[in-house]
């Protein structure tokens, strides 16, 4: 017959185990964090952290950011989980949203009258955010009249050699756009990427900002800038000036998308319209650098108006092109870091 | 439970050394292992408690002393929005003494809490318009963006956790703005204050020590403001991972504001003193254990080496080796109970000597009988052919002496070494007969033997060398002898085992000399030459029944020998 007496031995294991457990260290509890509404943005945090926080204090919910690159995008849209993974795109290459439209939920937003109709989805499925064009920026003081940059091609040559401000292309869609647009603007891309990485002698910048200093105190002479930021750069009084690079201007329009079948469509759809709305426009124009896709809003002087700009020809040829690039110069950095490893 | 069953049983069968060891070992180790755990977790655990008690109190202070603060902001913005020289300000600025006058009122209201904050004017567009900030405040705020908007929407005294990315001055960290508006209810302007991070070090300074941090959060958990200017953003993001190090960290939320303070506090005992504390008393734990280690081997060496000496010795004796000795200089009872050991091992020994010594002398005398004797059919039938020739010859003693001597010699090499009183005594009577036909009736023999007595047990053929010498040495020379036996029991102690038998031959002749008398009544007489019968009956006593027993012999005042044999009363 069994015993239910607990054995010496049990017992002083238990006693310890007690001991043990009742004297633990206790753990904090844990910060409850269910998000009202979860976006992913491939911007910059300089623009969508300010938009995002207004939004918060404006609608008092508790959203949660999620940052990654356009790549990570397409990747949860191949894995059938975007609508697991966030609520809203937002800033995202407009290219890219048009590519994967049957994604998105459609959605007309409250200020569709007020945007520029060239820069809009034809079946409602992503709206606008911003557009920017992309200049070749370069400091006057290092750069002379007769050696000023005029196109893409500008940026192969020999005196620019390490003196080329360029973001990493893996770090940012816009500068991905604009490496997509430059070598696509020549014969033979494949060349032109292999040719401009020695260029820039495989080193890049890991923000705008960077990009920016760089040129403005002369350790770089020339650099690939939105139009917007070397405009008030130059209106600051830096020591710099921009060209647009002939023959093949690139246009960056980003948008946000509605994802279909997403957790929090009602917040989504909000944010959207918020996203195109005259107090986030303006303060895109006035604070952020950008230049507005809403037509009531004003650019920066100097600049000119959206209309002028060439409409973007939204094809799924781009979103193709940039991928390509993307992979091009991924093994060009491999390989140049194998061989410093073999060095 | 079979589990039990089976270390019950490996413990059982354990070694007795190791038995003693590791219960020694234990009883040691584990209260000094225990105590040392235990005494580091109450350690612990008590100045954490206390601690905790203190963070409690802090966070109260730090939260009446922000409410106190907004508070003080709260009265400020309403002492401005009943001053009607602030809107007369914003319509007209021309006037120098209006501006002079709202300076001083802004500087007098602003007094108490000058040192916790700025305070700003902007009018309705979101132009600055006063400030008491001598530095470099911002020109413009957006009016339909973040603060001014929040003011305009909420109206009252709304605070703003600061954009980092919109503020031209990275140094303001939370603002809050309230709308000034004219009697009228038109917008005018707004009251800005801005809080740096100086001031937030002065409001909380007095309330932690450098290695402590103070966080303030948003209703939404973002941070405002960290007393530490070096954590990045990185170090924020990651804060979950701080509140698992060696620190304590508690929040309170303010019941008025929802703004919580975070205070990290160090631990009383940090992570590696605690560590540290651990690792000593390991070390201790490992010096004990090698203590107990090295105290328990001795103890149970001293304990069960003088167990196994006496286990081995004890199998060795099992083999029959007595010459065995446990050789030892102890003095308690292990020691005693080897020199026990020792001392009954030579007793052994010695008493066994005795026992093979016996044995190995009775062999030899019985084979020295044995080889006395002839073949016995070839000696009767000699004796009966005599017997029978005499008897057709008409010569009547021969028949006599041949039946006589045949009965003496049946009887001496039957196979049993005892026979009672009675059947010597027949045999005796075998004897007689023939030595007087030898001697022709020279001597006269009887035996007085009471009938209690007939049936005691005697050594065989032990009688007859007694009166063999009676006989012929006795009573050589006498014409007229006498020998009788007799026989009698002596009982001083009541038990019948110890009853002693005494059996005489005594003779008239002319008895024994005083040297024979002494070799016969010695204890051990030595081997005589001509007394062969006489020695042969001391040995075989002695070594039957001991050195107690045996022969004696003394002369009769009357004339005459008696010798007496002496021996125990058994009876078959």
């Amino acid at each position: 017959m069994p015993s239910n007496r607990i054995k010496p031995p049990v017992f002083f294991l238990l006693a310890g185990l007690l001991l043990f457990a009742g004297c633990r260290r206790q753990s904090e509890p844990a910060l409850p964090d269910v998000p009202d509404l979860v976006i992913f943005t491939s911007q910059e945090e300089t623009v969508y952290a300010p938009i995002i926080k207004e939004y918060q204090e404006r609608s008092g919910l508790n959203i949660q950011v999620t940052i990654g690159t356009f790549q990570e995008l397409q990747h949860q849209i191949r894995e059938n989980t975007l609508d697991e993974y966030c609520d809203v795109v937002f800033g995202t290459d407009a290219a890219v949203l048009e590519c994967y439209q049957d994604f998105w939920e459609p959605h007309t937003s409250r200020s569709a009258a007020n945007l520029t109709a060239g820069f809009t989805s034809a079946a409602s499925r992503w709206t606008p955010f911003s557009v920017t064009s992309l200049v070749i920026l370069y400091n006057t003081r290092v750069v002379t009249y007769r050696e000023l940059p005029t196109d893409w091609s500008s940026l192969l040559e020999p005196r620019f050699k390490s003196r080329i401000a360029f973001m990493n292309p893996e770090m940012s869609d816009i500068y991905l756009t604009a490496l997509s647009a430059a070598m696509y603007s020549t014969t033979q891309p494949s060349k032109y990427l292999a040719d401009f990485a020695a260029n820039l002698d495989y080193q890049t910048f890991h923000s705008l900002s960077a990009v920016t200093q760089a040129v403005t105190d002369g350790r770089c002479s020339v650099g690939v800038t939105p139009a917007e930021t070397a405009e008030q750069l130059r209106r600051d009084g830096a020591d710099v000036d921009y060209i647009f690079p002939a023959g093949a201007s690139c246009i960056c329009l980003d948008g946000s998308a509605v994802v279909l079948g997403c957790r929090n469509p009602e917040a989504a759809r909000d944010f959207v319209d918020f996203t195109v709305s005259s107090d986030v426009q303006h303060i895109l124009v006035d604070r952020l650098n950008r230049r507005s896709v809403r037509g009531d809003v004003a650019p920066l002087p100097g600049l000119k108006p959206i209309i002028r700009l060439p409409e973007g020809t939204l094809l799924p040829a781009q979103t193709k092109y940039k991928t390509a690039a993307l992979t091009g110069w991924r093994q060009i950095s491999e390989e140049h870091r194998r061989e410093d490893e073999r060095r | 439970m079979k589990g039990g069953e089976g270390m019950k049983v490996f413990i059982q069968n354990l070694p007795f050394k190791f038995r003693i060891f590791f219960g020694c070992l234990l009883v040691a180790l584990i209260p000094i292992l225990f105590s040392g755990i235990f005494m580091v977790r109450i350690f612990d655990a008590s100045l954490r408690h206390q601690s905790e008690k203190e963070i409690e109190v802090q966070l109260d202070d730090l939260q009446q002393r922000l409410s106190q603060l907004l508070l003080s902001c709260e009265i400020i913005s309403h002492k401005f929005s009943g001053n009607h020289n602030v809107y007369r300000v914003m319509i007209d600025n021309s006037n120098v003494n209006t501006q002079k006058d709202l300076y001083l009122f802004l500087y007098q209201t602003v007094q108490e809490s000058y040192s916790y904050a700025r305070y700003s004017i902007y009018d309705a567009g979101g132009l600055l318009r006063f400030s008491t900030d001598s530095s470099n405040p911002a020109e413009s705020l957006p009016a339909h963006w973040g603060l001014l908007r929040k003011a305009s929407q909420r109206g009252g005294l709304v605070y703003y956790r600061t954009d980092p990315y919109l503020n031209t001055e990275p140094e303001i960290l939370f603002q809050a703005a309230f709308p000034l508006e004219n009697p009228a209810g038109a917008r005018s302007g707004y009251l800005v204050i801005d809080f740096t991070w100086e001031s937030f070090n002065i409001l909380f300074g007095s309330y932690y020590t450098g290695q402590d941090v103070i966080m303030l959060l948003d209703q939404s958990g973002a941070l405002i403001y960290c007393s530490q200017p070096e954590f990045g953003r990185s170090e924020i993001l990651s804060f979950p991972e701080l509140r698992t190090g060696s620190s304590l960290i508690r929040t309170s939320k303010n019941p008025d504001y929802n703004y919580t303070i975070l205070l990290q506090k160090r631990a009383p005992i940090s992570s590696p003193a605690i560590d540290s504390m651990n690792t000593i008393s390991l070390i201790i734990a490992l010096l004990v254990l090698w203590l107990c280690l090295m105290i328990s081997l001795a103890l149970s060496r001293s304990i069960s080496q003088p167990v196994r000496q006496l286990d081995q010795a004890m199998q060795k004796i099992r083999g029959g080796d007595l010459s065995i000795r446990i050789y030892t200089n102890r003095k308690d009872e292990l020691g005693r109970l080897s020199e026990s050991f020792n001392r009954m091992t030579r007793e052994l020994s010695e008493h066994l000597e005795i026992v093979v010594k016996k044995q190995k002398d009775l062999n030899d005398t019985s084979l020295k009988l044995y080889q006395t004797q002839l073949n016995p059919h070839f000696l009767y039938n000699t004796l009966d052919t005599i017997k029978w020739g005499a008897k057709i010859n008409h010569d009547p003693e021969i028949p006599i002496l041949a039946e006589n001597l045949a009965e003496i010699l049946r009887y001496s090499i039957s196979s049993e070494p005892f026979t009672t009183l009675n059947q010597e005594l027949l045999i005796i009577e075998c004897y007689i007969k023939i030595q007087k036909i030898r001697f022709a009736g020279q001597f006269l023999y009887e035996a007085e033997i009471p009938w209690q007595l007939e049936n005691c047990l005697i050594p065989k053929m032990i009688l007859q060398p007694l009166v063999e010498n009676a006989i012929l040495h006795g009573l050589e020379g006498c014409t007229h002898g006498y020998i009788c036996i007799y026989a009698r029991s002596e009982n001083h102690s009541g038990d019948d085992e110890r009853t002693r038998l005494d059996i005489s031959v005594t003779d008239d002749g002319g008895g024994m000399n005083e040297e024979m008398l002494a070799w016969v009544s010695s204890p051990h007489p030595p081997k005589r030459d001509g007394h062969l019968g006489l020695y042969n009956i001391i040995q075989i006593l002695k070594l039957y029944y001991g050195p107690e027993y045996g022969l004696s012999a003394w002369l009769n005042p009357e004339g005459g020998t008696t010798v007496t044999i002496s021996l125990p009363v058994e009876r078959r």
